[in-house]
């Protein structure tokens, strides 16, 4: 498999801070202890959008692919096929006759074998799941 | 000479076997040597090559794409990019550009269809017991209030490069088109990188891709669900499909039992309830996986009126009622279609 890509990013981590560490306040009276949970609270909410961290994203999905699987579209240009047009187009090369050896009679040369056909493809299924 | 003539003959098909690819995913290989079938995403992966001698690198290939498309798009790991932003309802989070198309996708499906295929019913899903991978679901769950769906909240999600901001008080599921998404993305990296023609299905969503001039036609069996085409119902058929993509939506998979009612999966926006429909399965054809799916699951919601909003679109539709009857729109391919032998 060729290199993968790297994408850096930067992520809002999403960690929320512990609301439960008020310590130290069990004698104190109950409006001040709601004061400071209310204050824990808010500084936990504003953490979560406030913490960023670095983040890399590698990906083995090019840029281009993810734009177009995005846009509905193919790539373009197409790249250079690797393969033959057709799955179905495999044929044998003719097979060359050897050539006698100080033979008294001659070697027949064996016919080139016929190609047999390729693998039909195996259907892919189209379900709902 | 022997060798020669072995090189040059087609090789004969593989036994049907399990092979074990890089990362650890078990290949099951049928008798195509070009073809390799597991699971991912919760569903099942078929995946077809013109060129077996590139089909295990395939193979790896789109697994390791659909990796990633879980750890991005899922919303049953408390790790993904998806999770991290409904979290952060109505903030701005940076996530991995495999979910910033994966969002595109949805809000494209939502835009597409006056918002019938909206990906912000995730609290509602939740809230209606689908709230795990399907195989943990038990058959039935406890009933939870239900959510009163947010007309048009699909519209205030929003995308700033590699940000995403989902609105406060939805969260968002990409469960109708993460697995077209996901084909497409597979498809195209496997023609990218190996430059071979590809199939892909992904749970049903199918794309088919090939460099240019390297097109191949390959065989596609439709049927409701995954039982079906085991049993080789009468209900099945066989397409063609050589480039774009292809998709079957259906109510018979993925159903489950909620306050005595039966549910699945396709939900209507409009009622926030299952989608109230004649068809058990819908399929179609589109310029790529993602595309037919939107027009799919727009179907099974719209219920009757569905073969007329497909035609009006142009869309090549195959439909089939519970009552076994195939309805098809105008474009369908009549003549592609043939019983599965």
């Amino acid at each position: 498999m060729t290199a993968m890509h790297a994408l850096t990013g930067v992520v809002a981590a999403a960690t929320v801070a512990s609301t439960g560490a008020i310590t130290g306040l069990a004698a104190a009276d109950t409006a001040q202890q709601q004061a400071l949970k209310a204050q824990a609270k808010a500084a936990a909410a504003q953490q979560t959008v406030a913490e960023v961290v670095d983040r890399t994203y590698r990906t083995v999905v090019s840029e281009s692919v993810t734009t177009a699987a995005a846009t509905g579209g193919s790539l373009s240009p197409s790249p250079k096929p690797k393969t033959s047009a057709s799955r179905t187009t495999t044929v044998a090369k003719p097979v060359a006759a050897p050539k006698p050896v100080a033979a008294p009679k001659p070697v027949v040369a064996p016919k080139p074998a016929a190609p047999k056909p390729a693998p039909k493809p195996a259907p892919v299924v189209s379900s709902g799941s | 000479m022997t060798l020669a003539l072995r090189a040059a003959t087609p090789q004969p098909p593989a036994e049907s076997r399990v092979r074990r690819g890089a990362g650890g995913t078990a290949y099951d290989v049928p008798t195509d040597p070009g073809s390799r079938s597991w699971r991912a995403l919760g569903t099942y992966v078929h995946l077809g090559v013109a060129d077996a001698t590139v089909a295990d690198e395939a193979a790896a290939l789109a697994a390791a794409v659909l990796s990633e498309v879980d750890v991005a798009c899922s919303r049953f790991r408390q790790d993904s990019d998806l999770v991290r932003a409904n979290q952060a309802g109505g903030h701005w989070v940076s996530v991995s550009p495999i979910l910033i198309g994966a969002v595109r996708v949805a809000l494209r499906a939502a835009h597409s269809t006056d918002g019938l295929v909206d990906p912000t019913l995730g609290e509602l899903m939740v809230a209606a017991g689908y709230d795990r991978t399907f195989s943990q679901l038990p058959s039935t769950v406890e009933a939870h209030a239900l959510p009163v769906p947010v007309a048009g909240a699909w519209s205030d999600v929003r995308i700033d490069g590699d940000r995403v901001r989902v609105p406060h008080g939805v969260a968002l599921d990409l469960g109708a088109t993460g697995k077209a998404y996901a084909a497409d993305l597979v498809a195209l990296t496997i023609v990218e990188r190996l430059g071979v023609a590809v199939v892909v299905s992904v749970g049903g969503d199918v794309r088919a891709h090939a460099p240019a001039g390297a097109a191949v036609t390959w065989p596609v069996d439709l049927a409701p669900d995954l039982r079906a085409w085991s049993d080789n119902d009468p209900e099945v058929c066989r397409v063609s499909l050589t480039a774009g993509g292809l998709a079957t939506s259906s109510v018979t998979a993925r159903r489950w039992v909620r306050a005595g009612s039966a549910w699945h999966h396709v939900l209507d926006p409009r009622t926030g309830r299952p989608a109230q429909t004649p068809w058990l399965s819908v399929t179609a054809y589109g310029d790529c996986a993602a595309d037919a799916n939107t027009a799919t699951t727009a179907a099974l919601v719209l219920g009757a009126d569905a073969p007329e909003w497909l035609a009006r679109h142009g869309v090549a539709a195959r439909l089939l009622a519970a009552d076994g009857s195939v309805r098809r729109t105008p474009t369908w391919p009549t003549d592609l279609e043939e019983s599965r032998t």
